[in-house]
């Protein structure tokens, strides 16, 4: 019960204790990811209720978009962690990655509800209700993201490579993963689908 | 002519065409829905099924037709019927059409705007005709009778690639829980490091008689 209630200290941009240890810090970002996990598989099977089969693919492609995309940024955000001489040891960097997702995938929870709804009662507005959300949830995980960071004393710089290079792997990993919604859309088709050459 | 046309314009309410890659071959599933007393329906897309195809008994409101097309192709090719805006989607394949407007969520011929995207849904969701929107929305009066430029295709990622990343992910998840157990030891010296050191500030400050 503790550890949820550390993660939602996060989520409301406090760290729990300052003089906490690296061990503890690691710990929490774990617990953090494998919240973020369960809350994504729970939006992949809302997102997906309309076809047995999306809804039971989407249990194990949500989570693997949360994880491995913010796997892809982390090296790169440690590396502008120690290149702009935060003070802090990196291991707040990582529970602050943790705590966005954490953040954003408890968004996409507490929607998933609504997804799932108006996927199964409308004709047209389950598609961009669910773009929609995943919307909402990236902004409310950036920015619980960059509160935490800014209140751990980093510079902008290793927040900003972290979500650009975290945004950039997620666009490909959902290529790879899609099907994700029962509709086709441009994010399926990865960078090739945004960007015409 | 015309008359004929302009006669079987009015033989389809609403359309719904399905695409599901099958080997090489791409097998198109389409459902009109017919007016009343109407049992005939025809094709503005040169089909294995030919210029018009009929269904079997008068006064059916449905009629279901298969056609089939080479997979992957240079041209998508629905049995796109003569008469108002269809829907056009795909499963496990990917549409990449020409000359639609793109949209997030769909493509669309030029002028048919998003309200009219969603009377078709509506239409066809009445009716409980296909799935969910999306898709192309396709005017058949601008798409020639070969069919909507465009590619038709397989995901670019492989099934292979799916899987690898999915067995990533449970090794990532492995990793995880077994780094949590690992740092169990560490965490709970930590924090008794932190009690110690609390409990001898306490009682500094209390043989001080500040406390």
């Amino acid at each position: 019960m503790a550890g949820w209630t550390e993660l939602f200290e996060l989520v409301g941009g406090r760290w729990p204790m300052e003089e906490q240890g690296t061990a503890e810090r690691l710990q929490m970002a774990i617990r953090a990811a494998g919240a973020a996990v369960l809350f994504a598989a729970v939006y992949g099977l809302a997102a997906g209720s309309t076809d047995m089969a999306l809804a039971l693919g989407n249990l194990w492609k949500l989570p693997m978009l949360v994880v491995l995309s913010t796997l892809c940024s982390l090296p790169a955000g440690l590396l502008a962690w120690k290149l702009s001489g935060a003070s802090d040891g990196a291991s707040k960097l990582v529970v602050g990655v943790a705590a966005g997702n954490f953040a954003a995938t408890l968004v996409l929870a507490a929607l998933s509800p609504l997804v799932a709804l108006y996927y199964n009662s409308s004709a047209y507005w389950g598609g961009p209700l669910a773009m929609g959300t995943v919307a909402l949830a990236l902004v409310v995980g950036l920015f619980s993201a960059w509160r935490l960071m800014l209140r751990a004393g980093s510079a902008r710089l290793p927040f900003g490579v972290l979500a650009v290079v975290q945004m950039l792997a997620l666009l490909q990993f959902t290529h790879i993963a899609s099907p994700i919604l029962p509709e086709q859309t441009f994010f399926d088709l990865g960078v090739d689908g945004l960007v015409d050459r | 002519m015309i008359l004929a046309l302009l006669a079987a314009a009015q033989a389809v309410v609403v359309a719904d065409h399905s695409g599901e890659p099958v080997g090489d071959e791409l097998v198109w599933t389409s459902i009109y829905h017919l007016e009343p007393g109407e049992r005939c329906v025809a094709l503005a897309v040169d089909t294995p099924l030919g210029a018009e195809v009929c269904a079997d008994r008068d006064r059916q409101p449905l009629l279901v037709v298969q056609s089939r097309q080479p997979f992957p192709d240079d041209v998508i090719r629905p049995p796109l019927a003569v008469g108002p805006v269809q829907r056009v989607h795909v499963k496990k394949a990917v549409l990449l059409p020409e000359g639609l407007d793109k949209g997030t969520l769909s493509y669309a011929s030029p002028g048919v705007g998003r309200s009219l995207r969603r009377q078709v849904d509506r239409d066809l969701m009445g009716r409980r005709i296909g799935v969910r929107g999306g898709g192309l929305y396709v005017d058949p009066a601008q798409v020639g009778r070969g069919g909507i430029p465009g590619r038709v295709g397989r995901k670019a990622a492989s099934e292979a690639v799916t899987i690898g990343v999915g067995l990533v992910l449970l090794g990532v998840l492995a990793l995880m829980w077994a780094g949590h157990r690992l740092l169990d030891r560490l965490a709970r010296r930590e924090r008794n490091a932190r009690w110690l050191a609390d409990a001898a500030v306490e009682e500094e400050l209390t043989w001080d008689g500040i406390r």
